[in-house]
């Protein structure tokens, strides 16, 4: 999906309303610039592609973060600001069921996690 | 910044990006105090690597660098003491940022209002902190803006006034690790006028209990 097309105010506005306090609450107090590598992105189409990528395709090591609370909440935003974007079918419902049943967090998914934060803070920072 | 996340760091680093303008980064070696580091950088809009050419020098060995940096982008440096690499790190420079201070601040009365305006910088998600007191108030009261035109009301203009500014940035846009800048110089202002200072005559407030 190109990303070119997506209203990026109005998704940073959303990030700075729901996204951001749901990424920090996931790294419950870890820093992002703990881990010593960092992720690049150019422009904010690059940014999103990115994000999409991280948030919605399991790696190896790091499997559940399409589940969480801002995975949900990126999901929903892209749909509605990206014409054409189709996102993942997670709905509330199956998210406030994971909350429930808190899986350890993995240092690999805090890592990708981290590399999110650094995404979305450089896509708010350019558009 | 520190070493490999969790563990000891042989060195302290210490990165501030002054205005995205310069970017100066300082260590003090804990293990390596008496060697002269050679610092190695790469700027992500850079072709290679390159030594440092503007060293800070302390006590005869180097403790930082000195690197133009003039947009947002990524730094990775390494630091070592002629055969082993110490220490190395990635960072967006914008994660250190130390925005400068405002300048030519102006002021717009109207009535028992202020609206005060300076430059904006050319960088975004930023909050302009603007502060002010009377001569009869102890404490500075803060208002923000995330332009530099930020109105305060309720203000006597009959009395004399302190006013100051800086600019802080967005954690959600730029982290946790930035810096705010300085205070600009404070500015005084009374009946819609700028002022030397504030000390001259007291003025009775308009209401006296």
């Amino acid at each position: 999906y190109n990303f070119t097309d997506c209203d990026f105010e109005k998704i940073r506005k959303k990030y700075q309303e729901v996204i951001y306090q749901a990424l920090n609450k996931y790294m419950n107090g870890v820093k992002s610039t703990e881990f010593n590598n960092y992720i690049y992105c150019e422009d904010p189409p690059d940014c999103l592609a990115k994000i999409d990528l991280i948030t919605f395709y399991p790696t190896h090591g790091c499997t559940t973060l399409a589940k969480e609370i801002f995975a949900v909440r990126t999901n929903a935003t892209l749909t509605l600001q990206c014409p054409g974007y189709s996102g993942t079918q997670i709905n509330n419902t199956q998210a406030k069921k994971k909350r429930k049943k808190r899986q350890v967090t993995t240092n690999k998914c805090l890592e990708q996690v981290s590399h999110l934060m650094e995404l979305w803070r450089r896509f708010s920072r350019i558009s | 910044a520190s070493g490999d996340a969790g563990q000891e760091p042989v060195l302290q680093v210490r990165i501030i990006n002054f205005n995205f303008e310069t970017v100066q980064v300082t260590w003090s070696p804990r293990r390596y105090s008496g060697t002269n580091l050679t610092f190695v950088y790469k700027l992500s809009s850079a072709e290679a690597s390159r030594p440092c050419c503007n060293y800070i020098v302390h006590e005869g060995h180097t403790a930082g660098c000195l690197l133009e940096a003039r947009k947002d982008e990524i730094l990775c440096f390494s630091l070592g003491n002629g055969t082993d690499i110490l220490f190395r790190k990635c960072e967006w420079i914008s994660a250190y940022l130390k925005p400068s201070s405002p300048e030519q601040l102006s002021f717009r009365w109207h009535e028992d209002a202020v609206t005060v305006t300076c430059s904006d910088l050319p960088y975004k998600r930023l909050l302009y902190e603007i502060q002010y007191k009377s001569i009869f108030d102890t404490e500075w009261q803060s208002k923000e803006g995330e332009t530099c035109n930020v109105t305060m009301q309720g203000l006597d203009s009959e009395k004399c006034y302190f006013f100051r500014a800086r600019v802080k940035t967005l954690e959600s846009s730029y982290g946790s690790d930035t810096y705010p800048s300085d205070w600009s110089k404070v500015t005084h202002q009374q009946r819609g006028e700028l002022r030397d200072s504030c000390q001259g005559k007291k003025l009775f407030p308009k209401f006296i209990l």
